[in-house]
């Protein structure tokens, strides 16, 4: 399983469609203390779904995670309340929050984003016909060689 | 400035509004103001330079007029596709007129529309030999993770109107029953001989400014069906004048690159070839601190003071590089052309395919087609496999090097019915025979023959298949390369190049060679005119990264780097494992 961020190339919405390419499931973050970026979620959800193309774009699973929970209270700009609302409206998704700086919360939400991307990908393969990757770096022990 | 908006719109054609940025506040960073080395176009060569110069040291500022990755190597959806015949056909603005243009005389047939998303046109569609340098490299930089890999074993050679597949190992060698005895002996000498041809001097030394032809007749007395075999389909050389060091050099790269992930020589990545190795660089550039801005094109440059279209100037420290369209046309310099046939068939083509695979190579020598081709017709055969097309479906890239563009138009054509009579003759339960003339023959009006108007060969003269092959899209267009007075010679080192005093760097243009080799020697070449040397080119310890960012990772989520939460690999070198295979070869 690989776990891949933006690196960046956000910022100037520079992520190439080879990014999107064969997720298993995509993690929707913003920052609790930030409502901008709590809003841009959609946006970022609607980009995903048109260049990743999943086959079935209704039930590919999202995690959402508000992040920065360990800033003081009255910096909070987006309530438990309204995020969960949001997720509800995209057909429950499931809804962490996080503080990475304090390592709160990260483990449960990782934890099923690796059990939903699973799932997705046993379905993914079960439909697949061909799954004849070659794995090109040999000393690798996480799979073996498919030939 | 918000120059995003106008950006995203313009973006894929899509409807995606522009996208927030999610920094604090909400507010857009500008683009840096300072930088390195500032690089315009994101074509693989370009890619792979930011990629090495960001894990270098430098700051990199890169980016692409154009609204998606790759540049001329990019990989394209219908609408994409669309719009980028468009460009490429409508005539240059008055201020266009001194710009760059790669690609001419696009001419597309799709009959019907194609949902945009489930067909991919590779314009640059490459095969990439098990033993080469820029696989070597994609392991080493960890770039591999971001792409899959497919097999590709079978090559087919076109003679006497049918595709023969190639005796590429021993074992087919030695089971294959149209050889003679004599023959097999012959072959057996040869294929020692040439995994060390290196060391072994006094055989070819007399012979290296002589064609192959001459030296595999003359001192292994192979047959002409072996030699067209081994230099044309298994060396991919362009023709057999090649000269004898190229030839054994290209020879022994299929001969090392067998049995080293299966009995396939080579692999093609999924969605595309080199557009998409472009963007596993760029990400891996972008780990490493390269800034990224899409859809944004330089304006002036004075000195070492850049201005792009979004407004921002930005000073670069060292050098300015371009790719070749980002660059001002190119007076006074030759340039050679690739012309390419791209078709997506209705057929699943499974008969070309190895089994288990989704891939085949076919080689048209020269002679061959009855437009008595000078130099080879190369085709590419990709299934659904490759993720560029729906089930039942196939892509076809065919390309020649010739360089008379007519000619090269006619020698496509002319080998595209021989894989459309093929295949049709090989799926096809029932044969029937009746004669054909010459009034069968027809050409729609914009000069593409029609489907069943193949000139037949003498074999399949009077083979009439029942069903005709439909093709859901046609592609044509010729491509500015590098000039090369010797075909087939990137493969060999060149001299290595020093740093060059200009601010400016212009990229090289493409290579017509179908698979990646060369590429990294022009690379390096760009890279020891930026830094002096090639020495530290990707002399990163990634070991050590993976560390620094997990300890990294536990304080601060927004380290960029990608987590790969798989065991942590050793990365070697796998020159030892090509000693082992060449003694394996001993008889």
């Amino acid at each position: 399983m690989q776990i891949w961020d933006t690196a960046g190339q956000e910022r100037f919405q520079s992520l190439g469609v080879a990014f999107y390419r064969g997720a298993d499931c995509c993690v929707l973050m913003y920052d609790v203390n930030n409502a901008k970026s709590f809003e841009a979620l959609e946006n970022w959800r609607d980009e995903f779904l048109i260049q990743a193309n999943p086959r079935d774009p209704d039930s590919f699973p999202f995690v959402v995670i508000g992040n920065k929970i360990d800033v003081e209270d009255s910096k909070r700009a987006v309530s438990t309340k309204r995020a969960q609302a949001f997720c509800a409206s995209k057909g429950n998704l499931p809804y962490f929050e996080t503080s990475a700086k304090e390592a709160t919360g990260v483990e449960q939400a990782f934890e099923v984003v690796a059990r939903n991307a699973l799932q997705q990908e046993d379905a993914q393969d079960f439909s697949q016909e061909y799954s004849d990757a070659i794995n090109i770096n040999l000393d690798s022990d996480s799979s073996s060689c498919a030939c | 400035m918000s120059s995003y908006s106008a950006t995203a719109a313009t973006r894929r054609g899509s409807v995606v509004p522009p996208l927030s940025g999610i920094e604090s506040n909400g507010a857009q960073n500008p683009i840096p103001q300072k930088c390195d080395v500032l690089i315009s176009g994101t074509g693989l060569v370009e890619s792979i330079l930011a990629a090495a110069l960001a894990w270098q040291g430098s700051s990199v500022i890169h980016i692409d007029p154009n609204p998606y990755y790759g540049d001329s190597n990019s990989c394209f959806n219908i609408d994409q596709l669309l719009a980028w015949v468009d460009r490429v056909n409508r005539p240059p603005s008055s201020s266009e007129l001194a710009a760059e243009r790669i690609f001419s005389n696009a001419r597309l047939y799709m009959p019907r529309p194609l949902d945009s998303k489930k067909f991919l046109v590779d314009l640059s569609p490459k095969i990439m030999f098990a033993r080469s340098d820029l696989l070597s490299l994609l392991i080493k930089s960890r770039v591999f993770r971001y792409l899959e890999f497919k097999a590709l074993g079978n090559f087919h050679t076109y003679e006497n109107d049918t595709f023969d597949k190639v005796a590429g190992s021993k074992e087919d060698i030695f089971t294959d029953q149209s050889l003679s005895l004599v023959t097999k002996r012959n072959l057996m000498r040869f294929m020692k001989f040439v995994l060390e041809w290196e060391e072994n001097t006094e055989l070819w030394k007399p012979y290296q400014n002589e064609s192959i032809e001459k030296f595999l007749t003359e001192k292994f007395k192979l047959e002409p069906q072996q030699i067209t075999e081994l230099v044309l389909s298994i060396g991919l050389c362009q023709s057999l004048e090649v000269a004898t060091p190229v030839a054994l050099s290209r020879i022994k790269r299929y001969l090392v690159s067998l049995d080293i992930y299966g009995n396939f020589p080579v692999l093609f990545s999924m969605y595309g070839g080199a557009g998409e190795l472009a963007q596993g660089f760029c990400r891996s550039a972008a780990v490493a601190g390269a800034t990224y801005k899409l859809g944004t094109a330089i304006t002036s440059v004075d000195d070492k003071l850049v201005t792009l279209n979004d407004g921002s100037r930005i000073q670069v420290a060292e050098k300015i590089v371009l790719s070749p369209s980002s660059a001002v046309k190119k007076e006074n310099t030759k340039n050679g052309i690739l012309t390419r046939l791209v078709a997506f068939v209705a057929k699943d083509c499974k008969e070309w395919f190895a089994e288990n695979e989704q891939a085949a190579l076919v080689v048209f020598p020269p002679s061959t087609l009855s437009t008595n081709n000078k130099t080879s017709v190369q085709a590419i055969i990709l299934g659904s496999g490759s993720g560029q097309c729906p089930e039942g479906v196939s892509v076809w890239y065919l390309s020649s090097t010739e360089q008379d563009p007519t000619k090269a138009q006619r020698d496509l054509e002319e080998a595209f019915t021989k894989l459309e009579a093929s295949i049709l003759r090989e799926s096809t339960e029932d044969f029937e025979f009746e004669n054909i003339d010459e009034s069968d023959v027809s050409y729609r009006p914009d000069g593409m023959p029609v489907l069943s108007s193949v000139k037949l060969g003498q074999s399949m003269q009077n083979f009439v298949p029942r069903e005709k092959l439909q093709y859901l899209l046609k592609l044509s267009f010729v491509e500015k390369v590098e000039y090369s007075a010797q075909p087939d010679a990137p493969i060999l080192p060149e001299e290595t190049p020093e740093a060059s005093p200009a601010t400016v760097l212009r990229a090289p243009y493409g290579l017509s060679e179908i698979s990646y080799d060369g590429i990294l020697t022009q690379v390096k070449n760009l890279y020891t005119k930026i830094v002096g040397s090639d020495d530290d080119f990707f002399d990163v310890d990634f070991e050590d990264e993976d560390e620094a960012s997990a300890g990294a990772n536990q304080t601060n989520s927004s380290a960029p780097n990608a987590i790969d939460a798989s065991t942590v690999n050793q990365i070697d070198s796998r020159d030892d494992d090509i000693d082992e295979f060449g003694q394996d070869m001993e008889l």
